[in-house]
C-alpha cells in the first residue's frame, strides 16, 4: 500500500527511513513535500497496518493513506 | 450570430386547414412549400425553417375565445364540419437581433420554443439521466453565462493562469504556458488531444477564452499523494510570480472506505496532508474549483462503488472542504444531470455550492479538437472548469479578488437558487458570471 508520512521538517531522514524498513516498508524516491510551517511529507510504500507498527518508533511520524483518485 | 428557437404565428385566415395539415404530415414537401409561402412575409430577418415540422393551424387569434360550440361539435363520432384557421403557427430559428423587430411585425407574432423535459414521474424534480438530452454549443454555454456583458467591458480571461490538476493538457491545441516540470514528468502541454486534462482546458476556455494553462499532471497512477506534489508545485510557482490564479480539480473519489477500517482515509480525515495543502493553497488567494463527483443516487456513473453513491455519500475529501468551490453538473436548460453527486458533503454539509454547465461540444463531438467518443464533454469534470473559467473571468475583471470573495459573488449571483437558497443538487443555483460580475468588487 501506498503511505504519506508526516514528520518534522528537520527529522533524521536516514533514521525515518531506517524506521520505516523496521515496520516492513520503504521510503520512495519521490522529492518531500513541506507542510505548515515546520513539517514535511514523505511518500512511502508499506504493509497495510504499517501505522501501527510505526507508533513505537522514537521519531514522530504520522501515517496517511495515499489513496487512489478517479477522473471525474 | 445566435439564433433563437421560436414558434412564428401568421395571420392565416384559409378554408381547408385540417386538410392542409394532414396533408403537410404525409408530405413534408408540401409542409414545406405552405411554410415558404408565409416565409415569404418575413423575408430579410434571416428566418430559418425548423426541419421536419408541420405547419399548425390554430382556430382564433391570440386575444380571442376560440370557437367553443364549432370545437364542441367534434366531440361527436360524426364527421364535423371544417373550421377555417384564424393563424398558422410555424417553428423556426430565428437570429436573436432580428426578434424584437420580427415581433413588431404586422401580421406576425413570434412565441418562444422552448425544449421540455420529460418528467421521471415521482414528483421529483426534473432530472437528465441516460439517454441524456442533446449536448450544447460553446456558443449557447456562454449565453447561459451571461458571459456577454463581462466581455463588453474588455475582460475575457487575459493575464490570467489557471491551474489545471489532471491527467495532462494538450499544449497543440489549448494555450499551455508552464505547469509541473521535473525530471521523470512529461513536458507540460504533451498529453495527447483525448486526454481528460484537455477536455478540462476547453471547458475552462468558454468562459474566459483568454487565459492562460497551466498543466499539473498526476505522474501516473492518480493519487492524493500526486495530488500534494502537483498543489505544491503550485505553491511554488505563486512564491515566485502569483500564479496560476486558480485551479480547477475534475476528480475525487468514488466509494467510501469503512471509517473503522481506514479512520485515516482522505475521506474521513480532515487534516489528511492533501486537505491541507489545498488549504494552503487557497489561503495564498488562489480559489480551487472541485467537481462534486458523477455518483448521484438518480443515474450514478459505472465506476461508482455502492458505498459512494447518492446523497450524503457522494460528495467528500477535498471536494467537500469548506474552502474549495464544489461544483455540480446540469445541462444546457439547468436540468440536473442525474449522476451529478449530492450532498450534505461528508465535512461541509453544505456541499455542493453552485451548478454550472456540463454536456457541450468544448473537446469533445462531432467536428470538436477530441473527435468522438465520447459524444461531447462530460461529467461534474466538464462543469468545474467551465465554472473556473468564470472564475478566471472574474479575476481578470477584478484582480486580487479573494477565493472567499469570490465564492460569496457567484453564490449571491446564481440563477434557479432554489427554494430555501440552498440544497443538496444543485447548491445555492446555477453559476451566472454577468451577475456575479455586478456583485464585485
Amino acid at each position: 500500500m501506498k503511505w504519506l508520512l508526516t514528520t518534522p521538517a528537520d527529522v533524521d531522514l536516514d533514521g525515518v527511513r531506517a524506521e520505516v524498513e523496521a515496520a516492513g516498508g520503504k521510503l520512495e524516491a519521490q522529492k518531500a513535500v513541506p507542510l505548515g510551517e515546520n513539517e514535511q511529507v514523505l511518500y512511502a510504500e508499506g504493509p497495510e497496518d504499517l501505522e501501527a507498527r510505526l507508533k513505537a518508533a522514537p521519531i514522530p511520524i504520522q501515517v496517511s493513506p495515499n489513496s487512489e483518485l478517479e477522473l471525474y | 450570430m445566435p439564433q433563437v428557437n421560436v414558434l412564428l404565428e401568421f395571420e392565416d385566415v384559409r378554408q381547408g386547414a385540417f386538410g392542409l395539415f394532414s396533408l403537410a404530415a404525409e408530405s413534408p414537401a408540401e409542409g414545406v412549400q405552405a411554410a415558404e409561402n408565409l416565409l415569404d412575409r418575413v423575408a430579410g430577418f434571416g428566418v430559418e425553417l425548423e426541419e421536419e415540422q408541420i405547419p399548425v393551424p390554430m382556430f382564433s387569434e391570440p386575444s380571442a375565445a376560440p370557437p367553443v360550440d364549432e370545437l364542441r361539435a367534434f366531440g361527436t363520432a360524426e364527421l364535423s364540419v371544417e373550421l377555417p384557421s384564424a393563424t398558422t403557427v410555424l417553428a423556426a430559428r430565428v437570429p436573436d437581433e432580428s426578434l424584437e423587430e420580427l415581433d413588431q411585425r404586422a401580421g406576425v407574432r413570434v412565441w418562444p420554443n422552448s425544449e421540455l423535459t420529460l418528467f421521471s414521474g415521482s414528483g421529483a424534480a426534473p432530472v437528465d439521466c441516460r439517454p441524456f438530452q442533446p449536448g450544447a454549443t460553446i456558443e449557447e454555454i456562454q449565453q447561459a453565462l451571461g458571459v456577454q456583458v463581462v466581455w463588453e467591458e474588455g475582460h475575457s480571461g487575459e493575464g490570467i493562469v489557471i491551474g489545471i490538476i489532471d491527467e495532462g493538457v494538450n499544449g497543440d491545441v489549448y494555450p499551455v504556458r508552464g505547469g509541473f516540470e521535473g525530471a521523470n514528468a512529461p513536458a507540460p502541454g504533451s498529453a495527447p488531444i483525448t486526454s481528460h486534462g484537455s477536455m478540462c482546458a476547453a471547458d475552462c476556455l468558454v468562459a474566459a477564452p483568454d487565459v492562460a494553462i497551466y498543466d499539473y499532471p498526476f505522474l501516473g497512477v492518480p493519487n492524493s499523494g500526486g495530488a500534494l506534489a502537483m498543489f505544491q508545485s503550485v505553491l511554488d510557482q505563486r512564491r515566485l510570480d502569483g500564479t496560476p490564479h486558480l485551479t480547477n480539480n475534475s476528480y475525487g473519489f468514488t466509494g467510501v472506505p469503512s471509517p473503522d477500517r481506514f479512520p485515516k482515509h482522505e475521506i474521513w480525515d480532515p487534516q489528511h496532508p492533501l486537505h491541507r495543502k489545498v488549504r494552503e493553497v487557497i489561503v495564498s488567494g488562489a480559489p480551487a474549483f472541485f467537481a462534486a463527483g458523477n455518483c448521484g443516487a438518480d443515474c450514478p456513473s459505472g465506476n461508482c462503488d455502492a458505498s459512494g453513491i447518492g446523497p450524503g455519500k457522494s460528495i467528500h475529501a477535498s471536494n467537500s472542504l469548506e474552502e474549495v468551490i464544489t461544483i455540480a453538473a446540469v445541462n444546457k436548460n439547468r436540468t440536473r444531470i442525474g449522476y451529478s453527486s449530492q450532498g450534505p458533503g461528508m465535512f461541509m454539509a453544505e456541499k455542493p455550492d453552485l451548478a454550472a454547465y456540463s454536456h457541450l461540444f468544448a473537446n469533445f463531438g462531432q467536428g470538436r479538437p477530441g473527435g468522438e467518443p465520447p459524444p461531447f464533454d462530460n461529467g461534474t469534470s466538464a462543469a468545474t472548469p467551465v465554472a473556473c473559467g468564470v472564475g478566471a473571468l472574474l479575476l481578470g475583471a477584478h484582480p486580487g479578488t479573494s477565493p472567499g470573495r469570490l465564492k460569496q459573488a457567484l453564490i449571491a449571483s446564481a440563477v434557479d437558487v432554489p427554494a430555501g437558497g440552498w440544497n443538496a443538487d444543485i447548491g445555492h443555483g446555477v453559476i451566472h458570471a454577468g451577475g456575479a460580475f455586478a456583485q464585485l468588487p
